[in-house]
């Protein structure tokens, strides 16, 4: 019973953040790797207006602020770097990858290499069929439903949520039939970032968040896309819960469960790669290029 | 015209000469070889523990050269950043010898790093004056002798926080919770980080408890040194009906298990070597005053247990604002150490030098955290409540404050039990 | 006379055609005076590394470059050789070429296995497995400290020419210099070709009769192997190895060193080499600045020159036009 409650508030928390990475991945088809960063660069606002306006700062404003101070950055490293050389894979991994790098080294530099922490929204705990669990944790669970349904409401209802959905399976339909797909992208980076702040802003108080934890991140993210399919947004539900039930398996029941936990991830993202590469629910939206 | 041309003449001569004298009168007070010593301070300088390194070498720089120098020489620091790997350590001294040509080296921090810097020291000939806490390198040094010489080590190894945890903390905490919950048996987890220093604690604790007829051993964990999801563990110890959890890091999984076992309202007492609560202030900043409180973990330096240690903090809070790591009080005794050898040897000459420190006996009045200070057979500094370096217990209050628990003589206030591990457990 | 003439100039016309030899051997006479000219140890020993991680960056690009088979992961054969070469040395004492030579045929039964996994796999799939394989390997690494050193890594084996520097300069330039003769031959000859052909066109490559899974696997050995020399003399000079010599960072070096110079060629490896060691160890002492120049470089000349800094005499053209 532990492991189902503990690994269903993990997969959840999982899920919040490969969602955005889905998102940029599925529609702009580049493998963004400074998404790890707009989860970053949340929590990392929210304590630095935090310490220079006070605590007494509401903190609906901290929150606006820092989910703004990451779709900034996102902005900007796609509008500049990404979208310029969408085309050249590799070149963005790279240079992505680069950025991620500086920036955690810009953190270190302003915020040292200690973990930050930020106080929870929710505190205390609460009994769950026996279980107790951080309430910040459920917090986490409820946001990534709701996330989830909203998405799903945007993307299905909505116009915009229409003319992502084009352009994430024909791009050259959307371009001639005059739409945008710049815009489109740059949404869909702005989509992302906000996601990925959210997961940043509620999931730090429980996992302290070191500047060099955005690979770990990526790691999550790429296990969790990989397991669901690449591209496919809805199969990152219940991947991540399988990650999440697996991970807290491994870690009770395995000797060195705790520092095996995150191979785990690794382990599944390679054999899924190599015996099933379209996942368990099929790529969408993603031809295999190479 | 030519009485001008003359004066000048004159006075230019006057003014060499009297520079020259200046310059003899200068280099006659400096009996070393050099005006300026130059000391490496090696460490991973981007990381609190290397930023607490910096500034305990550069408190003791400071006081030693206002105070006149070495005699006479004045002391200059050059920092290196080592990032904490084998590497960039190797790569940060190499730049340090053949580069800066300094004349000794002092700071570090991990074991990776440790014996990568034995090593070096013993290639390069220099005196290395370190934060290597691994006994490894105290058997390495016994096995060959005149290689490893020029390494010094300023810290207490893990053998003797092991031994001192062993024989005086666990024994406080275990009496406290039989007498305050009405138990005769107390449940006790050990878990430890991945680092080479917790093995010899690891070990030693786990048979210190089987070996005690009123404790029973029911979980053994080693976790990843920044770990920071522990919901699995603490699962199981709550199911193992743990009332100690003897904790030993060094690193963030200090932060993430202390502060996740308060959210979940663990009953069990959590003591051990955390070393991430020796800097109070940080610590309390970090997990909250609530989830600090009742923590407890050995120290040495950062508390003011001799009245000096105190004046020594005072002086760092000033400067720094803010509470210093026990790091601080490390670099500071190490570059104090050197100078007194220095002294003693009248010469920068490294086997000169070499041979001094051996002779080094600095006074309660000049350290931290010691009674005297001086080197042993190992090359590493004697620790002993007597005539030492000072072992401490403490544990955080509920009022973000801290007591001292042992030794005795320092001895502020008797051990507080968490009221929800009193209510869980309290016989009626 | 026209006799000697008539003989000379067989190699200087086989140098017209294929400059890159006249490169490395004119590169081989230059460095072997640098100990004499140099007096600052400290660059030296920079240089050393350079040439180290020429080995390093030539031997990825041979795989990535012409092979177009992009693997993150060649800290897997970079640190593993370098751990199990400083582990023999350490714990049983063998001699240092016994423990290098095994390294390096290690690394080369990796590079085999890895190869092969890799058979089937393109583009991002090869380049996330490739990136997680030696993660795994860490993994196994941090559970085992007292084997295998955990966290720790392991030092206090045995260095290279017992630490004399100059010596060790030599020893590098020589495997250094032999290493890029041999690549070169290998690039530049029929195997870089068929390479190339597999790179651009897998299945035409297989439709005209070529085994592509015999030369992807044999590119995968070379790479490994000399990414193992690389990692097993680098481990033998520093005297001491830890986990980050298989982490992401050991990784992506190549990568970096590569794309910077430029891909496909062996010039391109060999300046980024240069240009990505001297930036790491000179700016030692600012460490801060060091990562953030370091990777504004490398996306400043990613995002302006993609092919890397040896088109940038075509690129400079370009670039006129686009200010104007």
């Amino acid at each position: 019973m532990d492991i189902l409650v503990n690994g269903v508030l993990l997969g959840l928390g999982y899920c919040l953040i490969a969602i955005g990475m889905a998102l940029i991945l599925g529609v702009a088809k580049v493998f963004d790797l400074t998404y790890a960063i707009y989860y970053t660069i949340a929590p990392y606002a929210a304590l630095a207006l935090i310490r220079t306006l006070g605590p007494i700062t509401p903190f609906w404003l901290v929150f606006i602020i820092s989910v703004g101070a990451s779709v900034a950055f996102a902005l900007a490293t796609h509008a500049l770097l990404i979208i310029p050389i969408q085309k050249q894979h590799l070149v963005v991994f790279v240079s992505t990858i680069a950025v991620g790098m500086a920036v955690q080294e810009l953190l270190i530099f302003k915020a040292g290499s200690e973990p930050i922490h930020l106080p929870a929204i929710l505190k205390g705990s609460s009994n769950i069929f026996g279980v107790w669990v951080a309430n910040q944790k459920l917090l986490v669970g409820g946001v990534t439903a709701s996330v989830l349904a909203m998405l799903w409401v945007f993307l299905s209802k909505t116009r915009l949520g229409l003319a992502i959905r084009v352009t994430a399976e024909q791009p050259e339909a959307m371009k001639m039939a005059g739409g945008n797909i710049r815009m489109i992208f740059l949404l869909t980076a702005i989509l992302a970032a906000i996601v990925a702040a959210v997961g940043g802003l509620l999931l730090s108080p429980i996992y302290p968040l070191h500047p060099f934890d955005w690979l770990d991140l990526l790691i999550i993210a790429f296990a969790v896309m990989v397991l669901g399919g690449l591209g496919n947004i809805w199969a990152c539900l219940p991947a991540a819960l399988i990650l999440g039930i697996s991970e807290v398996a491994v870690a009770i029941y395995i000797p060195f469960g705790g520092i095996i936990k995150r191979t785990v991830g690794l382990i599944i993202i390679f054999l899924v790669l190599v015996f099933r590469p379209t996942g368990l629910f099929g790529i969408k939206g993603w031809e295999e290029e190479s | 015209m030519e009485r001008i041309k003359k004066y000048l003449v004159l006075v230019t001569v006057l003014g060499v000469f009297a520079s020259v004298a200046i310059a003899l009168v200068g280099y006659a007070q400096s009996t070393l070889e050099r005006p300026i010593i130059k000391i490496g301070v090696a460490g991973p300088l981007k990381k609190s523990s290397g930023i607490a390194i910096l500034r305990g070498a550069e408190m003791a720089a400071k006081e030693i050269n206002d105070g006149g120098g070495v005699l006479g020489s004045k002391i200059q620091l050059i920092f290196a950043d080592t990032e904490g790997t084998a590497p960039k350590a190797t790569e940060a001294i190499e730049k340090l010898c053949y580069s800066d040509k300094v004349d000794t080296i002092v700071g570090a921090y991990t074991s990776e790093e440790a014996s990568a810097f034995q090593e070096q020291s013993a290639k390069f000939k220099i005196n290395f004056i370190f934060h290597g806490t691994t006994h490894m390198l105290d058997k390495k040094y016994k096995e060959n002798p005149e290689k490893y010489k020029y390494h010094w080590s300023y810290t207490a190894s893990d053998l003797h926080g092991a031994d001192y945890v062993v024989n005086h903390q666990y024994e406080i905490f275990i009496s406290a919770l039989k007498k305050q919950l009405g138990v005769d048996k107390i449940n006790v987890a050990v878990i430890s980080d991945m680092a080479l220093w917790t093995e010899g604690i690891h070990t030693k604790s786990q048979d210190y408890i089987k070996a005690r007829p009123d404790c029973k051993l029911v979980y053994v964990g080693r976790t990843a040194r920044e770990a920071n999801d522990f919901t699995a563990e603490l699962t199981e110890l709550r199911a193992k009906e743990v009332h100690l959890i003897i904790f030993t890091t060094a690193f963030s999984a200090g932060y993430s298990l202390v502060r996740q076992a308060y959210d979940v309202k663990i009953p069990a007492m959590i003591t051990g070597t955390n070393l991430l609560s020796w800097s109070i202030d940080d610590f309390i900043k970090a997990v909250g005053v609530d989830a600090a409180a009742y923590n407890s973990s050995h120290c040495f330096t950062t508390l003011p247990t001799t009245p000096h240690t105190a004046v020594l903090i005072e002086r760092y809070k000033k400067a720094y604002s803010g509470y210093p790591l026990s790091d601080v009080g490390m670099t500071y005794n190490g570059i104090k150490a050197y100078a007194r050898a220095v002294e003693i040897a009248k010469s920068l000459d490294h086997d000169k030098v070499q041979k001094s420190l051996t002779k080094v006996r600095l006074p309660e009045k000049e350290v931290w955290g010691c009674k005297e200070f001086w080197f042993d057979d190992n090359h590493r500094v004697h620790v002993s409540p007597t005539d030492g370096m000072i072992f401490f217990t403490y544990q955080f209050t509920p009022e973000g404050g801290v007591n001292i628990l042992h030794p005795p003589e320092y001895r502020k206030g008797d051990v507080l039990v968490p009221p929800w591990v009193m209510k869980q457990w309290k016989k009626k | 006379m026209t006799e000697t003439i008539r003989l000379l100039q067989v190699p200087l016309n086989y140098f017209r055609k294929e400059p890159i030899y006249l490169i490395i051997v004119l590169f081989f006479i230059l460095e072997l005076i640098f100990p004499f000219i140099i007096s600052n140890y400290w660059i030296l020993r920079i240089i050393l590394f350079a040439n180290l991680f020429v080995i390093y960056a030539t031997s990825f690009d041979l795989l990535a470059g012409y092979g177009g088979i992009i693997s993150f992961g060649h800290s897997l054969f970079f640190g593993g050789a370098g751990y199990l070469a400083g582990l023999l040395s350490l714990n049983f004492g063998l001699p240092l070429i016994v423990c290098i030579i095994t390294g390096c045929l290690f690394a080369l039964i990796v590079g085999l296995f890895l190869g092969y996994i890799c058979l089937r796999l393109k583009g991002p799939y090869l380049a996330v497995v490739t990136l997680i394989c030696p993660l795994v390997v860490l993994t196994l690494l941090y559970i085992s400290p007292t084997i295998l050193g955990g966290e720790n890594g392991i030092a206090g084996f045995a260095q290279l020419a017992g630490g004399s520097l100059v010596k060790q300069f030599y020893i590098v330039l020589i495997v250094t210099t032999i290493s890029l003769l041999i690549i070169s031959v290998l690039a530049k000859g029929n195997f870089g070709l068929i390479l190339k052909a597999i790179r651009e066109d897998e299945i035409g490559a297989e439709a005209a009769g070529i085994n592509t899974t015999k030369y992807k696997l044999m590119a995968f050995i070379v790479s490994g192997f000399f990414s193992g020399i690389s990692g097993t003399l680098y481990a033998h000079i520093m005297g001491s190895i830890g986990p980050t010599m298989m982490s992401l960072q050991y990784g992506m070096i190549p990568v970096f060193m590569v794309y910077l110079g430029g891909a496909s060629s062996i010039i391109g490896p060999f300046i980024g080499a240069y240009v990505v060691t001297f930036l790491d160890l000179y700016l030692l002492a600012f460490p801060y600045l060091r990562i953030i120049i370091y990777a504004a470089t490398i996306i400043f000349v990613l995002r302006f020159f993609p092919n890397g800094l040896i088109a940038v005499p075509n690129e400079i053209g370009r670039l006129k036009r686009w200010l104007s």
